[in-house]
């Protein structure tokens, strides 16, 4: 998902990490302390995460937030 | 606020809708209470200055007492203020600074409509007093459809 800030654009996997580990949105957000809607709204590139919560992210997946957040 | 947020609310969501409810109702009674009939709440809040005038009271006492009714507008700019520095959800804390700034434009907006019927029919009617629970009702609103949105 592709999200288009000014000239800016952040697009990331996490549905498809999701999928490989079969979670629900509901899931990831239990595991990150957030709602489910903060999960979909990363998830297709309507709002952009802080540091804080791609390193969350990333430490979740087992991922370094360049595998899961790239320009 | 708290019809429209009952499901999927965290303790910390659910103590603050209940103290912006809170607030909501003081206004609304402070707003809507009939002069004349003798209420504490009617001496504490918004009319009080139809009670001065009953009572004969100073200007500068009127003015005073006019000033209560800061106290439940800053009680709330307080709840909410408390509620964003705890939210822990960062895309909720985004949802409800929007839906406060969607609250803020409404009251806006039903100022100058309100205005403009005032110049036109020259008829008076209470607006300031009604601009809190506008307010509060329409960030509510706000946050509800907002949240919605991102189902």
């Amino acid at each position: 998902m592709r999200v288009q800030q000014g000239e800016y654009t952040v697009k990331n996997n996490l549905r498809q990490l999701r999928a490989e580990r079969s979670w629900s949105q509901a899931d990831l957000a239990e595991q990150l302390g957030v709602s489910r809607q903060s999960v979909n709204a990363v998830e297709t590139g309507r709002f952009d995460p802080s540091l804080p919560l791609a390193f969350k992210l990333a430490r979740i997946f087992g991922r370094a937030i360049e595998d899961i957040f790239s320009e | 606020m708290a019809l429209f947020c009952k499901a999927q609310l965290t303790p910390l969501q659910r103590r603050t809708v209940l103290l912006l409810s809170a607030t909501l109702l003081l206004t609304v009674v402070g707003t809507f209470l009939v002069p004349g009939k003798p209420n504490p709440l009617l001496e504490a809040y918004p009319s009080l200055w139809r009670a001065a005038a009953v009572v004969h009271a100073s200007a500068g006492l009127t003015v005073a007492v006019a000033l209560l009714s800061v106290i439940p507008v800053l009680w709330a700019v307080a709840i909410v203020g408390r509620y964003l520095k705890s939210e822990p959800d960062e895309f909720i804390r985004m949802l409800v600074i929007r839906a406060v700034l969607w609250g803020v434009a409404v009251t806006m907006a039903g100022d100058a409509i309100v205005g403009v019927l005032m110049v036109t029919y020259k008829a008076p009617f209470p607006m300031a007093m009604l601009n809190a629970d506008l307010m509060f009702a329409a960030t509510g609103i706000s946050f509800r459809i907002l949240r919605w949105s991102y189902r």
